[in-house]
């Protein structure tokens, strides 16, 4: 027993050299925050999320001292209401009580952003990921696939995508620890975040449900566990949205002010449409970079190319992706992800 | 995304010869070529596109949304 590594209070040389190896990560991406800290220092947030906070201490449903006519909002009963899940609202309570209005929610973007790459990083030490695989896959989540680039933004709609992150890296870990009744809790978190994160519970339902191991009744309890983990902040969302709106399904997304007239115009058709695909296929798959200044200057200026306004093809941005054409099928997280993904992509085209 | 990479992370350790229980340490070259492009755009794309490096590289965000008003930036001045 006293020669098992387990035993010893000193940590092996592996373990000493994975730590480092986290740390020199963990501060690289660090660095790469720091703007975010700076513009906390020049820039004052009017932010949306912490004037429904405001709102939520004192009792109200709707964003305190917004005009009615913002966009991005549902002017109702005199109010500003947004149609975003309450989540980060509710997480900025404790700050804005504390700090008042000013508080500038881009301090919990960039928590959040340095909890993700701890939560990244276990996720791949459970995932058996280890060695140089485990920084270049880091790096291309963190930096390569685009969620610095959303993480440095400074709005609320960016720390939204952060937090949801969090939560569903959060669910992740849990769900390899088997702790079903949380991975349910931070779904349902992840749902108040951002609505659409609700097609993420087919993955850990699909998860349970392709572990052949599992006798029937374990898998049924743990379904069970999922639902009552995911029932509480469900419940909550569902009278949030009814208390504002009249209807428990009711985000008030349609409802929103747009915020260009190219946005009412998407509109027009209905949220989801097949007309939509053709467009967002574009975009998503075949749009390339953009000329600088424009495409129709005689002489292009100095960077030359801009990345354009609607984004550029996932294919061009993040080739290494194409990868997971060449996932085996017979792994169950993959047989549970495959779905996962194919419905999410199709309601982003269609949307 | 996180569950791209779950996918990515199987189909790496198909390519290496890796079981799903066995430790994946290295990755292909050419994934490291990929992961390297996406980087370096990814960088460019936080240069080009994110409100706080439009901040600290103009001096003033230029696509920033209708919710943030820029007050004072004294290193562009």
């Amino acid at each position: 027993m006293l020669n098992s590594p387990t035993a010893s209070t000193e940590p092996t040389p592996d373990a000493a050299i994975e730590r480092r190896q986290f740390l020199r990560f963990f501060v690289l991406i660090f660095l790469l925050m720091l703007p975010v800290l700076l513009s906390i220092v020049f820039v004052n947030i009017n932010n949306l999320d912490v004037a429904l906070a405001s709102g939520f201490l004192h009792d109200h449903l709707y964003a305190e001292g917004i005009a009615l006519n913002t966009i991005d909002t549902v002017p109702l009963n005199g109010h500003s209401y947004l149609p975003l899940g309450p989540l980060t609202s509710a997480l900025e309570v404790p700050f804005v009580a504390l700090l008042g209005a000013d508080f500038n929610p881009m301090w919990l973007d960039f928590a959040l952003t340095m909890l993700n790459v701890w939560l990244f990083w276990r996720l791949l030490i459970r995932l058996r990921v280890a060695g140089a695989a485990r920084t270049w896959l880091a790096a291309f989540f963190f930096i390569g696939a685009l969620y610095l680039p959303q993480a440095a933004g400074i709005s609320t709609w960016n720390l939204i995508q952060v937090a949801a992150i969090t939560l569903t890296l959060a669910a992740l870990n849990l769900a390899e620890h088997e702790q079903w009744l949380w991975v349910g809790l931070l779904l349902g978190c992840a749902v108040n975040a951002r609505f659409s994160l609700i097609l993420n519970v087919l993955y850990f339902v699909l998860l349970i449900l392709f572990n052949q191991e599992l006798p029937h009744p374990t898998q049924v309890r743990r379904l069970m566990l999922l639902g009552a983990g995911l029932l509480g902040p469900m419940l909550l969302l569902f009278w949030y949205n009814y208390a504002r709106f009249g209807s428990p399904l009711e985000t008030g997304y349609i409802l929103s002010l747009p915020g260009s007239a190219y946005a009412l115009a998407t509109r027009q058709g209905g949220l989801f449409s097949l007309d939509h695909i053709p467009t967002n296929f574009y975009y998503m798959f075949l749009n390339g970079f953009a000329a600088y200044p424009t495409e129709s200057a005689t002489a292009l200026q100095f960077p030359w190319i801009r990345r354009p306004a609607r984004g550029m093809s996932i294919l061009l941005t993040s080739p290494a992706l194409l990868y997971v054409f060449a996932a085996p099928l017979r792994d169950r997280r993959v047989r549970a992800a495959l779905p996962t993904i194919i419905i999410g992509i199709l309601g982003l085209l269609s949307y | 995304m996180p569950l791209l990479f779950i996918i990515l992370i199987a189909a790496l350790k198909q390519n290496q010869g890796v079981d799903a229980d066995q430790p994946l340490i290295s990755v292909p070259t050419l994934f490291k070529w990929m992961a390297l492009i996406s980087i370096i755009l990814g960088l460019w794309g936080m240069l080009w596109f994110s409100g706080a490096y439009q901040l600290l590289i103009f001096g003033h965000p230029i696509a920033l949304p209708n919710d943030v008003s820029v007050q004072f930036w004294p290193l562009a001045s």
